[in-house]
């Protein structure tokens, strides 16, 4: 285990809090993994992934009804209890429903660090930012729709930040975003061993640290850390090859790995976006960087996105490029209430992994607490005492 | 042994002769679309934002899925014996693995195509359709549910992509490249159309059906107007029960036949001075979907001289005026010049509220409808904060009736009823 990754994931108020102290740079928080965040890093701002608490609700059942997606509710429960009064800023994208609307409710309930800078009753700096993010993720002209978008966002964050986000500067954002997703795919890489060379749980903190640390500091210490794995012939300890799809994964669903793992089973892939969805995919340096930064935030298969297909079948291919190689011999979708989009994909996804691939699917229904995951021990035993035969 | 009661659930009582007779409106229309597909032309399975003067311009014969759940909600297979088409689907999809939690309607639209026979269901279902459409509006489970459709259908889809545009306040002109972001959309959908069923796009025939949704449009308004009047003329009831044509016939002449003598029938009503009820004193607000198999629900407060005057959902906005370009930059702009976020939402309520005269708020809070239960509690926050409207939640499905708790609900709404009436005694 990383020392580093493991006091992020521990404790990421505090590390990023500690960041932007010893830095005096911005830090921005950021909804999904398929928010633009390379324009935010291009600002010399770090962006970090807001995620919720998993603990009891202390403000936002008031304002947000009991059966909305619990990772949302966790999310603006953290921000109205001031856990995240460190932000500069907020960047809401309209990925999902509830996501979306975090633009609302976080501008008119989670109180501002700062004044707003008012001329004529209009905000030049703006602490909440909305993405118009497509739900086609294809198509002849989403490219040049959502290039509009982003340069709106960018010229925004210019306004706030007092300052010009050059191609320079987004090249070199892109770089340094390249260089973290190498070595993240080289720690996947490092999974496929049979056992994997690290666990499932030390993979999700570096995963998960990478989404709140400047890419280029996450990328040195993962190389070396990877390093270090590989010269020491470390070994994950063995159990049955998990494939782990699910809605976000963050601090407070991590157990769900040490649960597999006690149970017998290792997670060795995944299709989550604090996982795989948030790196698979390099930037192309080939294209104008900004025009780069919108093809990889497209490229993002979430469920929430539909592409272009007479019968559109996007997930799969992604699922399958995540799963292939890796051995796996179940799948476990693990899948807070209330998400739809996933609930809606899922019967179609298991049928598929069912036939297709041949595998068993257990399927979890999580609430975001760590009582809820504790539940599903039992089913997670049996299920891999089923793949053992 | 005492005897088991039965959930009551019931149609509502319309005061408009319009909103009584719209059933017949409604079979006539899935007559003709069954005709339609026997002669062998194309039907097309829609949602419901999609704007319809793409398939009545190009000869398709659009069924609504969304519509066609809240028919399943409201019939029985054998009349007065069973559980409600809605429930048995439901079943059959949260059988196959779909979560209680998911949307009604796709619920029972995805359970209806798993069982197979499309005639199994009431006015002999909808047919297979040629294609489907979707749109990105208003929530994530349009797009899923098409999709899981397209896959058990095997037939094509196409998801029109929306912009969700959020800004302050109600209306706001779209951005250029929103306009074109959304005219691409409708153009390529029109090519779908076409290889699909070799039929070409006319521009003159799809201006011609903008020309009778844009006068359609401005009759619903003059009615939502109309419907402002002390005493109320044309309550929820009648409100939710007229919505189809303007809903799913937009672009029809028969849809502007239609609110032409519903317009006609309320300005009548508004002359005579004439409301829903004869001892109307106080005034309701009807937030988001009906419980579609409990439509009475809307008469429930006029023995005591409770009406409900308005609901935002189905209701138009005001178009933009129609330009001599191209027909298709025009249904962009108009689509995009409302706000699709909360930020407008609450504001637009807030105003319709005043306009409407309204003394509280019934709020249906859709346990499984995103759109309409994500702003439930704030608007209600609001509602109270800025006009000092007290509401009510009303928990349960839209088309789902094993959700409804007759206990719950009415006593929540006596309850509500208690504090309207105080207030309007005391005023405090």
């Amino acid at each position: 285990m990383n020392e580093t990754f493991a006091r992020y994931a521990a404790d990421r108020h505090e590390a990023v809090k500690k960041w932007k102290e010893e830095t005096g740079k911005k830090v921005y928080g950021y909804f999904c993994c398929l928010t633009p965040e390379e324009i935010i890093a291009a600002a010399d701002a770090l962006p970090v992934r807001i995620t919720g608490t998993g603990e009891p609700l202390e403000q936002a059942d008031i304002y947000i009804p009991p059966n909305t997606c619990p990772f949302a509710r966790g999310c603006l429960d953290a921000g109205l209890r001031g856990d995240y009064d460190y932000l500069d800023g907020v960047v809401a994208p309209n990925s999902c429903d509830i996501i979306a609307q975090m633009h609302y409710f976080w501008k008119t309930l989670v109180p501002r660090p700062d004044k707003p800078h008012l001329i004529a009753g209009m905000d030049l700096k703006p602490y909440v930012h909305y993405i118009a993010y497509p739900e086609k993720i294809t198509g002849r002209a989403v490219v040049p729709y959502y290039l509009e978008v982003l340069k709106i966002f960018k010229q925004e964050l210019e306004r706030s930040l007092k300052r010009v986000i050059s191609d320079e500067d987004l090249s070199r954002a892109i770089a340094a975003y390249n260089e973290d997703k190498a070595q993240l795919r080289r720690m996947y890489e490092l999974r496929k061993s049979d056992p994997p060379k690290l666990s499932g749980y030390e993979a999700w903190q570096a995963t998960f640290s990478s989404l709140m640390m400047p890419k280029a500091d996450h990328a040195a210490l993962l190389s070396t850390y990877l390093d270090e794995v590989e010269k020491s012939g470390n070994k994950a300890p063995e159990g049955v090859r998990i494939y782990l799809s699910g809605s976000a994964m963050d601090q407070a669903g991590s157990d769900l790995y040490k649960i597999i793992e006690q149970s017998g089973g290792q997670v060795v892939s995944d299709d989550l976006c604090v996982g795989t969805r948030a790196f698979w995919y390099p930037l192309n340096t080939e294209l104008p960087p900004l025009e780069a930064i919108a093809r990889r935030s497209l490229g993002t298969a979430c469920p929430r996105s539909t592409v272009i297909a007479p019968v559109p079948e996007n997930r799969w291919a992604h699922i399958t490029s995540t799963i292939k190689d890796y051995g796996a011999k179940g799948a476990i979708f693990y899948i807070l209430k209330c998400c739809d989009a996933r609930n809606a994909e899922f019967p179609h996804l298991r049928d598929k992994i069912k036939n297709e691939l041949g595998l068993p699917v257990l399927f979890l229904e999580g609430d975001y607490s760590a009582e809820g995951l504790e539940q599903m021990r039992g089913r997670i035993e049996a299920f891999i005492e089923m793949i053992e035969g | 042994m005492t005897e088991e009661r039965k959930v009551q659930t019931k149609g509502s009582q319309k005061s408009l002769e319009a909103a009584r007779n719209t059933y017949k409106f409604i079979i006539e229309d899935y007559i003709m679309g069954h005709v339609h597909k026997n002669e062998g032309k194309p039907v097309v399975w829609s949602c419901a934002l999609a704007d319809k003067e793409l398939y009545y311009s190009m000869g398709l014969y659009p069924f609504y899925p969304e519509q066609f759940s809240a028919l399943c909600a409201v019939r029985r297979k054998t009349k007065n014996e069973g559980d409600k088409e809605a429930v048995r689907f439901a079943r059959i999809a949260e059988q196959a693995g779909y979560s209680g939690d998911l949307c009604g309607y796709e619920r029972v639209t995805t359970g209806y195509v798993i069982n197979e026979d499309l005639k199994d269901a009431p006015l002999d279902g909808m047919p297979k359709p040629d294609m489907l459409v979707t749109t990105s509006s208003v929530c994530d489970v349009r797009l899923k549910w098409f999709e899981d459709m397209s896959q058990r259908l095997n037939v094509p889809l196409f998801t029109l992509d929306r912009p969700e545009r959020c800004f302050d306040g109600i209306m706001q002109h779209p951005k250029p490249h929103e306009v074109a972001y959304y005219q691409s959309q409708l153009e390529d959908f029109l090519s779908f159309a076409s290889d699909i069923t070799g039929i070409k796009y006319n521009s003159d025939r799809m201006e011609e059906c903008i020309d009778w949704s844009y006068k359609t449009n401005e009759l619903r308004l003059e009615i939502l107007q109309m419907r402002k009047s002390i005493p109320s003329p044309m309550g929820c009831a009648d409100g939710f029960a007229t919505m189809y044509p303007g809903m799913y016939c937009s672009g029809t002449q028969k849809a502007y036949d239609y609110y032409k003598a519903l317009r006609d029938e309320v300005k009548a009503k508004v002359d005579a001075g004439l409301g829903q009820v004869d001892n109307e004193r106080f005034r309701l607000l009807w937030f988001g979907i009906p419980l579609w198999f409990n439509m009475g629900i809307f008469n429930y407060f006029e023995p005591i001289g409770g009406v409900f005057a308005y609901e935002p959902a189905y209701n138009p906005s005001p178009w933009p005026p129609i330009t001599n370009g191209d027909p298709l930059q025009y249904m962009a702009s108009r689509t995009l010049s409302v706000g699709s976020t909360m930020s407008t939402t609450i504001p637009a309520i807030v105003e319709q509220c005043r306009e409407y005269s309204i003394s509280g708020g019934v709020l249906a809070y859709l346990i499984t409808c995103r759109p309409v239960y994500l702003p439930a509690l704030e608007l209600r926050r609001v509602l109270e904060k800025e006009l000092g409207i007290p509401s009510v939640l009303i928990e349960c499905d839209l088309v789902d009736e094993r959700s409804y708790s007759e206990g719950q609900v009415l006593t929540r709404m006596d309850a509500f009823a208690e504090q309207i009436l105080k207030k309007l005694d005391t005023g405090k």
